[in-house]
């Protein structure tokens, strides 16, 4: 309770938001998930015993054709640059003529799922197919690495998503009782700008009473 | 804040001095003894599926120690009678010695009755020698599998001690968390809304197979191949299939 109401306090203050709850700006997740190792890690001697589970959008540019990031011909362009420098380099001359050449391409925002799970003392772990915590951990890891399959959309990732969860569920006695499955969509605006508007669903999975 | 980690309401001014003094890594503070253990944990996943003719009983083939791999082509999986199928996971020695215990306890029976013994009581001669050892148990971790006497297939659970039940399912060993809900779901069609139908033995064969891919992934013990036996009334079948080896 504590650990929630310290990070709620710490993204309100990062994102901007105002005393009146309107905002400049949404905080990326994947700043969220730095901050909350952060958090987390400086109760190393004393650690809250939370294991928590950060899951969100976050706005990316990429080029059109590709998923090329911005920052990736940024990191070939200084490796060429530092080859040329070596004698007798055996990179294929092309590279070496990359940082003369300019470079033209479309670029787009896109909204990209993250997900991040950490231990309780702030070691993160993503990935790009699913994260798990908890005690029925391992049930969870099983379930979902077998029912788990790319470009999973809308409803059909809250089913496999829901029936991954309650099959973890049914097999531990300490959890149960229910679920909530939450999604979170990227809707593109109206206005056809560069933010699209993120929407979170929740459904509201109810399981056996034992 | 938990940047200052307090010992108890000493006012010693040395108290709050943050160091590695306080954290008792059990080897200087309190003395320990290293004891030796009879037991060891080989490894395996183990995991059998029953239908209305034919039983599947599938194990993986890597044999571990700690973090180390022993060996990548050991099979976990033991035919007592040409209907009846016995997995294990657990500690290697152990196993052995349970087999060659049920080896012969098997030989015994067909020349006292001469005819082999049916799967039901291979299950209840097993459980009986699993609690002949109750206070010194073989690190064992069962499943056994087979036809039964009207022609179905049974799957049965153990535990080390020879607690034993007639389940739809059974999976033991290092990977039984990962499979065992999933098994849930798709066996035993629990908590879906769509329309249950019996599975035919090649789609069960591709569930096992999907199965051990996916404990294979999230478990380190178990890995390499996966031994695959079918079990039906004209006998026993044996497939392999190659899983990752990392």
């Amino acid at each position: 309770d504590e650990m929630s109401v310290l990070l709620a306090s710490k993204v309100r203050r990062a994102g901007g938001m105002r005393f009146d709850g309107s905002t400049r700006k949404t905080m990326n997740p994947r700043a969220i998930a730095m901050l909350m190792s952060h958090l987390l890690y400086r109760r190393r001697n004393a650690p809250y015993y939370v294991e928590p589970v950060i899951v969100g959008l976050e706005t990316v540019l990429v080029k059109e054709d590709g998923l090329m990031e911005m920052q990736t011909t940024k990191a070939i362009a200084a490796a060429a640059t530092t080859n040329t420098n070596e004698e007798e380099s055996s990179q294929p001359s092309s590279l070496s003529k990359a940082p003369e050449a300019t470079i033209r391409y479309k670029t787009k925002t896109i909204q990209r799922p993250y997900l991040c799970t950490s231990d309780m003392l702030g070691a993160q772990s993503t990935s790009h197919s699913f994260v798990c915590s908890g005690v029925a951990s391992r049930s969870l890891h099983g379930t979902a690495e077998a029912l788990w399959r790319p470009n999973l959309e809308g409803e059909e990732l809250v089913d496999i998503c829901g029936r991954a969860f309650v099959s973890a569920l049914e097999r531990d006695c300490y959890s149960g009782y229910g679920a909530v499955v939450y999604l979170i969509q990227a809707k593109e605006t109206t206005d056809g700008g560069n933010e699209s508007d993120v929407c979170i669903v929740e459904y509201c999975i109810s399981s056996r009473n034992d | 804040d938990g940047t200052n980690l307090s010992i108890g309401f000493s006012t010693d001014p040395t108290a709050n001095i943050i160091d590695g003094s306080s954290i008792d890594h059990g080897i200087t503070k309190a003395p320990y003894e290293r004891s030796f253990s009879p037991y060891e944990f080989n490894g395996g996943t183990t995991l059998a599926i029953s239908g209305p003719d034919y039983a599947v009983v599938a194990a993986d083939t890597r044999l571990s120690s700690g973090y180390e791999i022993l060996s990548r082509n050991v099979s976990k999986l033991h035919p007592l009678t040409d209907r009846c199928v016995l997995g294990s996971a657990g500690c290697k020695t152990d196993v052995d010695q349970l087999r060659s215990v049920l080896d012969i306890k098997m030989k015994v029976y067909q020349h006292n009755h001469r005819k082999p013994m049916a799967t039901p009581s291979v299950a209840q001669m097993l459980g009986n020698t699993l609690y002949m050892k109750r206070f010194f148990p073989y690190y064992s971790f069962n499943v056994l599998a087979g036809i039964d006497s009207e022609g179905k297939g049974a799957v049965y659970s153990y535990d080390a001690i020879g607690s034993f039940e007639r389940t739809p399912f059974s999976a033991s060993g290092s990977g039984q968390s990962f499979l065992i809900p999933l098994m849930d779901n798709v066996i035993s069609h629990k908590n879906r809304c769509d329309e249950r139908r019996d599975l035919p033995v090649e789609e069960v064969v591709e569930i096992v197979k999907d199965a051990f891919l996916t404990a294979g992934e999230r478990d380190i013990y178990t890995g390499d191949a996966v031994e695959i036996k079918i079990i039906t009334s004209e006998g026993i079948r044996t497939e392999m299939f190659n899983l990752k080896a990392d």
